[in-house]
């Protein structure tokens, strides 16, 4: 394994009171695989992925779990061996490439000094790995030394990703690298990460709210809700064979361009409170299933079928596809 | 019940140049829309779909009297709006049109507790003669979006509601004056997913019982199928196709709304023969000759960078702009 997350927890000292953001949360990326993070916002999957590369805001800390890169454990790492880890191991997209970039450098420059940060490398030899990138990504190689506002939405999104890659990383975290994009154009980045997956060897590792997107561009997939995963497995097998009842109603919520139409599930109250968060099942209060057993007792998580795992007491029983739903 | 109608309407903005440059008449000009054309009819829901820079928004600008007319015009229940002058035509034409904005995060007053922000329209267009009439127009349309108990709601700040229920205050504002058309700018991207179904089921229940024709301005065909009679597709400030959700999904004619389709990724479909996608929108400072989107079209011919394709009726109730499907145009295309 290349990498692997055990039982990680985020907490966040707010006031005087400690709210867990991330709760227990396990998952592992072999190299050259996919896994995509999705849930509503304020559940988590960007804390989850901020925590991988130790940029948590100063108020957050890990306060259990391990996540050992090769081995290596960076949860307990020194900021200066962090340091060597961030962009050379683990890089990341950040959400919203439009303010991503430094609208006053070029942005050529700002993916050299990232390589050069990182690497002993002369600046010649740096400009040509550049414009190397540039073009696999798909933008023309004499609009390297362009300032951010030249480019075009889908095309910044992409100076982004090759500044992403150019220290050629194992892992690639993508935090939204398609929600402020058009459909043409978050089809391109979509194709674009598969291709440069094979090409450089690289696991990424995608959060998005948008669940067709992840489908496509992930072979796993681990649904979040209030810091934990709630179900996590193939991705077809999570989003089409849900077991869990946050899962279908998410998938449920979601307009299609195939499905027949229908009236949309709206999912019955808001997203949960950090502050105030059940005793037993943090979706129990929404669940349209729930039964007296979820208010008082956590779920564990569990293997059901298609070898899933899953957080539900009642998820062997449910079986949403067996009722036409 | 209200019904809209565009006839060649266009929007141009002249680009930031020197004094000299304007004077002259050199100045790079936007189309933002160019020559629309189209007949809303009573209580419908229409959809605009396009990518970003498409000019959709500015078209849902100019419908409001927010952006001015360069050209053509644009009537709503035969009142033309450029003819709209003085302030007492203005709050006659308010009533009668009210907008949704993109963003339940930015478009309320965070000072404004949720009764003032729904009032506020009513005081301003003066639609109530005593304070008790004030206050049982805001309970009643805030019971309307489902945000009850009102009397729990009403005194509250935006920031103390979720990003579902501000929407719903956002909605309530528009509805309160009763008007007869919403323009919804794409109301719910910035919401979660499982909030977003409420809001389009609550825009779904307005036009079914009180008759309120709607234009959703959105890039997101999916929730235009759901909600929408009929769907115009813009790309560079033109109308390409417009017809129902169903025909669209299914025989979609034109090359972009086939690429539009096929590139919406889908849970239920299978995405490996997609077609193939070549570039990005042309700018719309200098838009290309002929069809707009000839550079990127796969079938593109001569004929295709020389020519303005018109939109033509193919089937009943089915325009398409382009050479390809035209009967007159298809012998041309062939030959070549």
């Amino acid at each position: 394994m290349l990498l692997e997350v055990k039982n990680l927890s985020v907490d966040f000292k707010v006031g005087r009171q400690t709210l867990r953001a991330v709760n227990n949360v396990s998952f592992s990326l072999g190299e050259r695989d996919s896994l995509g993070l999705v849930g509503e916002s304020g559940c988590g999957k960007s804390t989850t992925a901020f925590a991988l590369m130790r940029l948590l805001a100063s108020n957050g800390s890990i306060s259990e779990g391990q996540i050992l890169l090769n081995g290596v454990d960076l949860a307990a790492a020194s900021y200066d061996e962090i340091r060597k880890v961030r962009w050379k191991d683990i890089s990341i997209i950040f959400q919203n490439a439009m303010t991503a970039l430094n609208p006053v450098q070029k942005i050529g420059d700002q993916i050299i000094n990232a390589l050069r940060e990182h690497e002993d490398v002369s600046k010649k030899e740096a400009i040509e790995r550049a414009e190397y990138l540039f073009e696999r990504v798909g933008i023309a190689k004499s609009r390297l030394m362009q300032y951010p506002h030249e480019f075009s939405g889908g095309m910044k999104q992409r100076a982004v990703i090759a500044l992403a890659l150019i220290c050629s990383p194992k892992i690639l975290i993508a935090d939204e690298p398609t929600t402020a994009l058009d459909v043409v154009a978050q089809r391109q980045v979509i194709e674009l990460l598969a291709g440069l997956q094979d090409e450089f060897n690289i696991s990424i590792v995608m959060i998005s709210h948008d669940i067709s997107a992840v489908a496509e561009a992930c072979r796993s997939i681990a649904v979040m809700y209030g810091g934990e995963i709630m179900e996590q497995g193939r991705s077809k097998d999570v989003l089409i064979q849900n077991n869990h009842p946050y899962t279908h109603a998410l998938v449920g919520s979601f307009p299609s361009l195939h499905k027949p139409l229908s009236t949309l599930a709206q999912i019955p109250g808001g997203a949960p409170n950090l502050a105030d968060m059940p005793a037993g099942c943090p979706f129990s209060p929404r669940c349209a299933y729930a039964a007296e057993l979820c208010g008082r007792e956590k779920p564990d998580s569990r293997r059901v079928r298609l070898n899933k795992l899953c957080k539900c007491h009642y998820a062997e029983e449910l079986d949403f596809n067996k009722k036409g739903g | 019940m209200s019904n809209m109608t565009l006839d060649n309407l266009s929007k141009k903005y002249v680009l930031k140049a020197g004094f000299f440059t304007q004077l002259s008449g050199r100045a790079g000009v936007v189309s933002a829309v160019d020559q629309v054309s189209f007949q809303m009819e009573e209580g419908e829901i229409i959809g605009l779909v396009g990518e970003s820079g498409c000019g959709k928004t500015t078209l849902g600008k100019m419908l409001l009297k927010i952006e001015d007319i360069t050209s053509g015009s644009a009537c709503i229940d035969g009142l033309d709006i450029s003819s709209v002058r003085g302030r007492k035509q203005t709050v006659e034409f308010r009533k009668k049109v009210q907008m949704i904005f993109q963003d339940p995060y930015d478009s309320l007053d965070p000072k404004m507790t949720i009764r003032e922000i729904v009032a506020e329209p009513l005081k301003a267009l003066k639609l109530c003669r005593s304070g008790a009439e004030l206050q049982e127009r805001v309970s009643r349309t805030l019971s309307l979006v489902e945000l009850t108990p009102v009397e729990l709601y009403q005194d509250r700040y935006p920031h103390q509601l979720s990003g579902g229920q501000r929407q719903r205050v956002a909605i309530a504002r528009a509805l309160v004056v009763e008007p007869e058309f919403i323009i919804a700018d794409e109301p719910v991207s910035m919401l979660d997913v499982s909030l977003r179904a409420g809001i389009l089921n609550l825009l779904q229940r307005m036009n079914r019982e009180k008759g309120i024709g709607v234009l959703l301005i959105t890039h997101d065909l999916a929730t235009a199928r759901f909600l929408c009679n009929r769907i115009i597709v813009m790309y560079l400030g033109k109308f390409v196709e417009i017809t129902d959700p169903t025909s669209l999904v299914e025989d979609a004619l034109h090359p972009y709304t086939q690429l539009l389709i096929s590139s919406a990724p889908d849970l239920f479909t299978d995405t490996s023969n997609r077609i193939k996608v070549e570039g990005e929108a042309a700018s719309a400072v200098a838009p290309p000759k002929g069809c707009r989107f000839s550079p990127r079209c796969p079938y593109a011919k001569d004929v295709c960078r020389e020519k303005v394709p018109e939109l033509t009726e193919y089937e009943p109730r089915h325009f398409v702009a382009c050479h390809k499907v035209s009967k007159d145009f298809s012998n041309l295309y062939n030959m070549e």
